[in-house]
C-alpha cells in the first residue's frame, strides 16, 4: 500500500501446461512465464519488462520433476531448482559436473529460488549452466497449445535475454544426454568475486574412444552476445590424444576463433576476456584428462 | 487477478490479508505487517539481507511475489525468540560480537538457522557456503562464522 | 597500566545488541508515521545542463499527490552537504544550492515529490515537466583544467576552486636532498571512487509540526546537520531536532547529507511527514562518495642505510561536481604522511578540480588509505633498491615519542609499532617465508605495510564533545551521549568507561543518544575521534559525578571524602572497607533528602582535546597469484594495531576485522565505473564487495601499551582497519611475481597486463 517497486499486472496461476500456453496465446508479447521469478522480478524492476500478464508456473506440480537414471537422458522439469539438481543423489553421482558448475551460481537462495530452466530461458551468455549444459549437448522441450518441439540448447539464444521462443510457446524441460562411462565433462570460470556473475567461462565434453579424443564439445561463456561453441578447437582434438602439447593447441585455436568476440563491460575487458578463453580451455582439457585418467585407474 | 486473499501464518500467527499481486513479500511483511526486522538491502537478490523463511527455508524476500507463497509458514527474526528466551543463534550472535550496524543481522540468522538445523556441526567453510549471499559490510565476517560455529556446538 | 580494572577491557556484548537481533531496531528505513507520505527526488539525466522550466503542475493535480517542491518552493541559499564544514572557522567552500538551475552531475536533484504511495510517487515524477539546455560536460581532471574546457561552477575558474598549493611541508629543499640520495623510488598511483556500500540504504524521515522541524537520518554528525539544516530551511537551531534511529550505513558516508535536505523541504510543504527512502542504485549513484584522490604522484629518497631523506608528493582530487571534501581529503593524506616516517624533508602539494561527476566526501581512512599505499609501496621498493628488509627498515625509521605528529603543533603521545611490527612478522612467519623460492603457476608472497593516524582531527579541526550522567534512586544511571552511532561499539565502551570510574556494572549505565534535543552538543563521529575525545568527556563528567557521590558519603560514612572508594555499587572507606554504604543508599539520599538537602546527582563534562594520540598499526598480508589468469587470492591477512588500551577488545577486533573486508575490498574487487558522467556499477550485483568466500581468515593482534592522554589509554581504532590491505597486498603480489601494480583496483586484468610488460623484452 505504502512502497511498491513493482507496477500492477495480471497474475495467472495455471494448473496445466495446457492451460498456461492458453493463457501465454492470448496475451500474446504482455505476457511473460514465471518460474522461481528472481530474473524475471529484477527486470519488472528495472522496467525492463513491463509485462501486462504474469503467468506463474508455480502451481503446475507436473513440471516439478528431476528424472535421472544414468543410461537415460537427464530431464530437468521447468519447475526444477538449480538446489535440487545440486542436492539430487542421481545427478551428483553420474552428472556431477553439473553439480559444481550449480555450485559456482550466486548464493543457496538464489539456487534455491532460481530453476533451471528458468536460468536457460533468461538467456545470459554468461550463464553457468548453460555453458556447460550446450558443451553437454543439453535439449530444450518447447511446448504451445497442441504441439511440442524440441530445440538443442545451443540454438536456443539468439542474442542476450533473446531465445527462439515463439508467442505462445514455453519451455517444458530440458533434457542432458547420459554422460555414460567413456564422456567426460569439465566446467571452469573466473568471475571478479566468488558469487559474482561468470567473466568468462569454458565447458568441454570429451568422449574418451580407446585413449583417444571422440566426439569433443567445448563451449564458451560470457565472450559473444550467445554462448559459442570453438569448432576449430574441437575439430583439431577429433581423434587425438590429448597430449599437453595438443592441448595447448587447441586452446590457442579456440582463443583464435572468429567466434570468440568479447566486449569490454563492468566485469573485464575484452583482451583479458579473449585471453582467459585459451587459459580456461586448457585448464578444462587438462582437467578432463585427470577425470579420464582417474576413471581408468578405478 | 490483481488482488488476491491471502493468508499467511507470520510467526506463528495467521494473518489474513488483502494483497495486491505485484506486491513483493518484503513489502508485505514491512508496511501491511510491520515487521521491522525485515531489511532491504539491495533489492536486486544480492544481499540478502531481507532473507525470511518460508516452509522452514530461506528466501529472498525482495524478489518474491507476496502472493506466491500465500498459505505458508513464514518466519522472519522477530519470530526466532522464544518469548523472552533468545535462540541459541541470537545468544551466539550477542556473545561474539557478530553483529555491528545489525542491517544484515536477520538475513544472517534466519540462513544460519536452517543450515544447523540441516548440519548440526558445519565446518567453516560449509557456514561461508551457506552464508556466501549475505553481505556484511561492517564485521568482515569472522565474528559470525565464530557465533555460528559456538552456536552449533552449543547445540550438540 | 593499572591492571586493577573491573569493567574496561572486558569482552562486553554490545547494549544494541539484543534488539538487533530481535527485529525491533529501528532504522531510518523502517519507520513508519500516521499519514507518512513517500517522497522521491526528481533527477536530471544529464551530466550538465542549464535547468530552463521545471513545471509541477501537472503533477500537482494528480490524486494523491501532497506536494511538490522545486526551486521555488525552498529559500535561495549557498550551502553544502558537507556538515564538517563548521569545524573550520572559515568554513569549507560551499558550492550547493538545493534545487539548483543547473544540473551538474547525472542524478542532481531538480524536484522532489511526496504522495500517498510510491506508484503515485513515481508517476507525479513523470508527469513534472523540466525543459533542460544541455552544455558540454568534462569527466576528467585533465580535460576539466584544458582551456575553454566547459565550466562547472562559474566562480571556478578552470573549474580549480584549490590550484596546486602546498600544504604539510617542513625541512630544507627536497630537491637537495634527492641530490644526496643512495635510493630514490617514484610513482604515480591512482586510486577508484570507492563506495561506502553500507547494507541499508540512504533514508530520511522528515516532519514540520506546530513550527519544529523533526528528522530522522542516517548522520554521523548529528548537531552539525541540524545547524546546517536549520540555516537551509530558515530555522533557529531549537526548532530543528535530529533523531538518529540505528544506522545500517556509515563508514564516512553520514559526515555528508544526503536524503535529508528533500525530506525536509517535503514535509515542511505538505505538513505531514515524508519518508525518502533511495533504491540501491539511486543510493551508490547519489550518495557523496570516498574522497577521490585519483592520483597519487609521489617520490621518496633514502641513504644507502636507509636513513629517510626526503618525501614529495602532489595528490590531485576529483571533487564531482560539489566540493565537500575533496581538498581537505588530499589535506589529511598528506598530513598522515608526516607521522610515520623520519623524512628530513617534505614538500607536499594538494590540488582540487571539478567534474560533472558526482561530489565525493568521506570514507573510513579519510585520505590516509591513499597515502599508505604510495608511500608503503615506494618503501618496499627503496628497500629493495638498498638491499635492506622492509621490517627492518620501519622499526629503525619509524617516528616515535615526542617527535613531530600529524599536525605542526602536535607530538606523538606513544607508539607501539615495534611491537606490532615484531608481533607480525613473528605470526606470520615473515622470515622463514620470505626465503621460499617462487615458481609454478601460482606464486605465494608476502608483504608488509605501516601506518599511523590519529584520533580525532585535533587540532585542525573544531573539537567539542559533552557528556552528562544523571543518576537515580538505586545507585545507576543514565548517561547521555551523541556520538553517530552505527553499530560501531561506542555505545557500550563509553558505558564501560563510566562504569570503571564509578564502581558500576556495565549494564548499570544507561545510554541515552541519537538526539539532538536530549544530548549536549557533540562534533559526532569522524575521523576516528569517537571513544578517545567522547570517552574523555564521560570519563570527566563521572569523575565529578563520582567526587559527588563520595562528598554526599563522606557525610553518611564520617570520613573525608578523599579516604573513600566505590567499588560494586558500595561506597567504603579505604582503609575499612567495612565501613560502608551502598550506592543506591547515597543516591536515593540525594533525591528523598528530607532534611532540605536534596541535590540529584547530575555530573556534566566538556572537552575539546588538543592532543591526537596516534594509534599504529602493522598489516601482514600472504597472496597467491595465479600467474595465467592474474587472479590474486589473499591467504592470510593479519592486522596487527597499536590501539593504546583496549577499552572492550571485542569491539576494537570489530572494526579491524570490517576495515579488513572492506581493505581487501578496496584492494582487489571495488571498482567503480563511471562513463559520461553515468555511474555503471550502481548496484550490489555491479559493484562486487566481498562475500564469506573472498576472505581469506584474517586475524587481529592488539598492542596495548596505554597512551598517557586517551581515555584508561585508549587510542582510536575506527578508520585504521581498512589502511593496510592495499599496500601490504600490492607489495605482496611484487613479492610474489614481481610487478608493482599502482592502480586499484589490483584487478586480475591489471595484473595480468603487467605480468606481459615485464615478460615483454
Ligand atoms: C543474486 C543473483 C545471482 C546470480 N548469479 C548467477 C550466476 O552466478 N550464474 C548464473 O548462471 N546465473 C546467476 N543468476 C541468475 C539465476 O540463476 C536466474 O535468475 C534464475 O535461475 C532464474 O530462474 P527463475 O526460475 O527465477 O526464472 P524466472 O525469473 O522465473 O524467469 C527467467 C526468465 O525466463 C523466462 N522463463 C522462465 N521459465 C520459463 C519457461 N519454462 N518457458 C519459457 N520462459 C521461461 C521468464 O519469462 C524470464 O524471462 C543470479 C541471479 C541472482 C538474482
Ligand atoms: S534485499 Fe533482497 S537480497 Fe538484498
Ligand atoms: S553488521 Fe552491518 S552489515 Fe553486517
Amino acid at each position: 500500500m505504502f512502497f511498491r517497486a513493482l507496477r500492477h499486472f495480471e497474475f495467472f496461476e495455471p494448473k496445466t501446461v495446457a492451460e498456461a500456453n492458453e493463457l501465454l496465446l492470448s496475451y500474446g508479447h504482455q505476457a511473460s512465464v514465471m518460474a522461481g521469478g528472481l530474473s524475471l522480478i529484477q527486470t519488472m524492476k528495472t522496467g525492463e519488462k513491463k509485462p501486462e500478464a504474469v503467468i506463474s508456473l508455480q502451481k503446475i506440480d507436473s513440471l516439478k520433476f528431476i528424472d535421472s537414471d544414468n543410461d537415460q537422458d537427464l530431464k530437468i522439469g521447468a519447475l526444477a531448482t538449480i538446489r535440487s539438481i545440486e542436492k539430487s543423489r542421481e545427478v551428483q553421482k553420474h552428472w556431477a559436473v553439473l553439480v559444481q558448475t550449480a555450485r559456482c551460481i550466486g548464493s543457496v537462495e538464489v539456487r534455491r529460488m532460481g530453476t533451471v530452466v528458468g536460468n536457460l530461458c533468461d538467456g545470459t551468455p554468461a550463464s553457468d549452466l548453460a555453458t556447460i549444459l550446450i558443451a553437454m549437448g543439453a535439449k530444450m522441450r518447447v511446448t504451445s497449445s497442441g504441439a511440442e518441439r524440441e530445440v538443442p540448447l545451443e540454438n536456443f539464444c539468439v542474442g542476450p535475454h533473446q531465445t527462439v521462443l515463439e508467442e505462445g510457446e514455453m519451455v517444458r524441460e530440458v533434457r542432458v544426454p547420459s554422460l555414460g562411462d567413456h564422456s567426460f565433462a569439465s566446467y571452469v570460470n573466473l568471475a571478479r568475486t566468488k558469487p559474482d556473475i561468470t567473466k568468462v567461462s569454458v565447458g568441454v565434453l570429451v568422449k574418451n574412444q580407446n585413449g583417444a579424443c571422440g566426439d569433443v564439445r567445448i563451449a564458451v561463456g560470457a565472450v559473444a552476445p550467445v554462448i559459442v561453441r570453438v569448432r576449430k578447437a574441437e575439430e583439431l582434438l577429433r581423434g587425438e590424444k590429448l597430449k599437453a602439447s595438443t592441448i595447448e593447441e587447441a586452446a590457442r585455436l579456440a582463443q583464435e576463433d572468429v567466434v570468440v568476440r568479447p566486449i569490454t563491460d563492468i566485469r573485464s575487458n575484452a583482451g583479458y576476456r579473449k585471453e582467459m578463453v585459451r587459459v580456461l580451455v586448457e585448464r578444462a582439457l587438462t582437467d578432463v584428462v585427470d577425470k579420464m585418467n582417474g576413471a581408468h585407474a578405478h | 487477478m490483481r488482488r488476491i486473499v491471502c493468508t499467511f501464518v507470520v510467526n506463528g500467527v495467521t494473518r489474513e490479508l488483502l494483497v495486491e499481486t505485484n506486491a513483493l513479500l518484503s513489502e508485505v511483511l514491512q508496511d501491511d505487517l510491520g515487521l521491522k526486522g525485515v531489511h532491504v538491502g539491495c533489492g536486486t537478490g544480492d544481499c540478502g539481507a531481507c532473507t525470511v523463511l518460508v516452509d522452514g527455508l530461506p528466501v529472498l524476500s525482495c524478489s518474491t511475489l507476496a502472493v506466491t507463497v500465500r498459505g505458508k509458514e513464514i518466519t522472519t527474526v522477530e519470530g526466532m525468540a522464544n518469548g523472552t528466551k533468545l535462540h541459541p543463534l541470537q545468544e551466539s550472535f550477542i556473545e561474539h560480537g557478530a553483529l555491528q550496524c545489525g542491517y544484515c543481522t536477520p538475513g544472517m540468522l534466519l540462513a544460519s538457522k536452517r543450515l544447523l538445523e540441516i548440519n548440526p556441526s558445519p565446518s567453516r567453510q560449509d557456514i561461508k557456503d551457506a552464508l556466501a549471499g549475505h553481505l556484511c559490510r561492517c564485521t568482515g565476517y569472522n565474528k559470525i562464522v565464530d557465533a555460528v560455529m559456538a552456536a552449533a556446538e552449543g547445540e550438540e | 597500566m593499572d591492571d586493577d580494572l573491573r569493567v574496561v577491557g572486558k569482552r562486553v556484548a554490545a547494549v544494541d545488541a539484543y534488539q538487533k537481533v530481535t527485529g525491533t531496531a529501528e532504522y531510518c528505513t523502517n519507520i513508519s508515521l500516521p499519514g507518512m507520505l513517500v517522497g522521491k527526488v526528481l533527477r536530471s539525466p544529464h551530466a550538465h545542463a542549464r535547468v530552463v522550466k521545471v513545471d509541477g503542475s501537472k503533477a500537482e493535480v494528480l490524486s494523491g499527490v501532497k506536494a511538490i517542491v522545486t526551486h521555488q518552493d525552498v529559500p535561495r541559499k549557498v550551502f553544502t552537504y558537507n556538515v564538517m564544514t563548521y569545524q573550520l572557522p572559515q568554513g569549507e567552500l560551499q558550492d550547493m544550492h538545493l534545487f539548483d538551475h543547473k544540473a551538474r552531475y547525472i542524478g542532481d536533484p531538480v524536484a522532489a515529490v511526496a504522495a500517498v504511495n510510491e506508484e503515485i510517487a513515481n508517476e507525479a515524477l513523470r508527469l513534472i515537466d523540466v525543459e533542460y539546455e544541455p552544455l558540454p560536460a568534462v569527466f576528467t581532471v585533465d580535460e576539466a583544467v584544458k582551456p575553454g574546457a566547459p565550466v562547472v561552477h562559474d566562480f571556478a575558474e578552470n573549474n580549480t576552486p584549490v590550484p596546486p598549493t602546498p600544504v604539510f611541508c617542513y625541512g630544507q629543499d627536497v630537491e637537495e636532498l634527492f641530490k644526496e640520495a643512495d635510493a630514490i623510488a617514484e610513482g604515480t598511483f591512482s586510486t577508484s571512487k570507492q563506495i561506502q556500500a553500507g547494507l541499508e540504504p540512504a533514508c530520511s524521515v522528515a516532519h514540520f509540526h506546530d513550527g519544529r522541524l523533526t528528522v530522522w537520518s542516517q548522520i554521523q554528525l548529528p548537531h552539525m546537520a541540524r545547524k546546517m539544516l536549520a540555516y537551509l530551511f530558515d530555522l533557529p537551531e531549537s526548532k530543528v531536532r535530529l533523531i538518529q534511529p540505528f544506522a545500517g550505513t556509515g563508514f564516512g558516508a553520514g559526515t555528508d547529507l544526503c536524503c535529508e535536505p528533500y525530506a525536509c523541504a517535503l514535509a515542511i510543504k505538505a505538513g505531514a511527514p515524508v519518508k525518502v527512502l533511495y533504491s540501491r542504485s539511486e543510493d551508490f549513484a547519489n550518495r557523496i562518495t570516498r574522497e577521490h584522490i585519483c592520483k597519487i604522484e609521489m617520490k621518496i629518497g633514502v641513504r644507502k642505510d636507509g636513513a629517510p631523506l626526503a618525501l614529495k608528493a602532489k595528490y590531485t582530487g576529483d571533487a564531482g561536481a560539489y566540493m565537500c571534501k575533496a581538498a581537505s581529503g588530499c589535506g589529511v593524506a598528506l598530513a598522515s604522511n608526516i607521522t610515520e616516517y623520519k623524512f628530513e624533508s617534505m614538500y607536499q602539494e594538494i590540488e582540487a578540480i571539478y567534474t560533472n561527476h558526482v561530489a565525493c566526501g568521506a570514507m573510513r581512512g579519510f585520505g590516509g588509505v591513499q597515502s599508505s599505499f604510495a608511500r608503503e609501496s615506494l618503501i618496499d621498493e627503496v628497500c629493495e633498491k638498498i638491499g635492506m628488509d622492509p621490517i627492518e627498515f620501519r622499526l629503525k625509521y619509524h617516528r616515535n615519542v615526542g617527535e613531530l605528529g600529524w599536525f605542526p603543533t602536535t607530538q606523538i603521545s606513544s607508539c607501539g609499532l615495534d611491537e606490532c611490527l615484531r608481533a607480525g612478522a613473528e605470526t606470520i612467519g615473515w622470515y622463514e617465508k620470505k626465503a621460499l623460492p617462487k615458481n609454478g603457476v601460482r606464486r605465494r608472497g608476502l608483504g608488509v605495510a605501516c601506518m599511523a593516524w590519529l584520533s580525532g582531527a585535533q587540532p585542525m579541526l573544531l573539537e567539542h564533545s559533552n557528556a552528562i550522567l544523571k543518576f537515580n534512586e538505586d545507585g545507576g544511571c543514565s548517561l547521555f551521549v551523541s556520538p553517530g552511532n552505527m553499530g560501531q561499539g561506542i555505545l557500550g565502551t563509553l558505558a564501560q568507561i563510566a562504569a570503571e570510574v564509578l564502581g558500576l556494572e556495565y549494564r548499570d549505565i544507561n545510554l541515552i543518544y541519537g538526539d539532538t534535543d536530549l544530548t549536549g552538543f557533540d562534533i559526532g563521529t569522524h575521523a576516528s575521534r569517537g571513544l578517545y575525545c567522547i570517552g574523555r568527556a564521560v570519563k570527566k563528567a563521572a569523575e565529578d559525578a563520582r567526587a559527588q557521590i563520595l562528598e554526599r558519603a563522606s557525610a553518611i560514612l564520617d570520613a573525608p571524602a578523599d579516604q573513600l572508594d566505590i567499588k560494586d555499587r558500595k561506597v567504603f572507606v579505604k582503609n575499612e572497607p567495612e565501613r560502608s554504604a551502598l550506592l543506591s543508599q547515597i543516591s536515593n539520599a540525594c533525591i528523598y533528602d528530607y532534611q532540605k538537602g536534596c541535590r540529584q546527582i547530575v555530573a556534566h563534562a566538556t572537552v575539546d582535546p588538543a592532543e591526537f594520540a596516534p594509534p599504529w598499526q602493522a598489516g601482514f598480508a600472504e597472496v597467491e597469484v595465479d600467474t595465467q589468469t592474474g587472479v590474486v587470492e589473499v591467504i592470510r591477512w593479519i592486522t596487527v594495531h597499536d590501539v593504546g588500551r583496549a577499552i572492550n577488545p571485542q569491539v576494537v577486533e570489530g572494526q579491524l576485522e570490517g576495515g579488513t573486508a572492506q581493505g581487501i575490498g578496496f584492494a582487489l574487487y571495488e571498482d567503480t565505473q563511471i562513463i559520461h558522467g553515468k555511474l555503471l556499477t550502481d548496484g550490489f550485483d555491479k559493484y562486487r564487495i566481498p562475500s564469506m568466500l573472498d576472505l581469506p581468515e584474517h586475524e587481529t593482534v592488539l598492542v596495548e601499551q596505554g597512551d598517557p592522554t586517551g581515555p584508561f589509554g585508549a587510542k582510536s581504532v575506527g578508520e585504521s582497519g581498512l589502511f593496510l590491505q592495499v599496500p601490504a597486498i600490492a607489495n605482496a603480489i611484487y613479492d610474489a611475481v614481481g610487478v608493482r601494480i599502482r592502480d586499484l583496483p589490483m584487478s586480475p586484468e591489471r595484473i595480468l597486463k603487467a605480468l606481459k610488460e615485464k615478460t615483454a623484452p
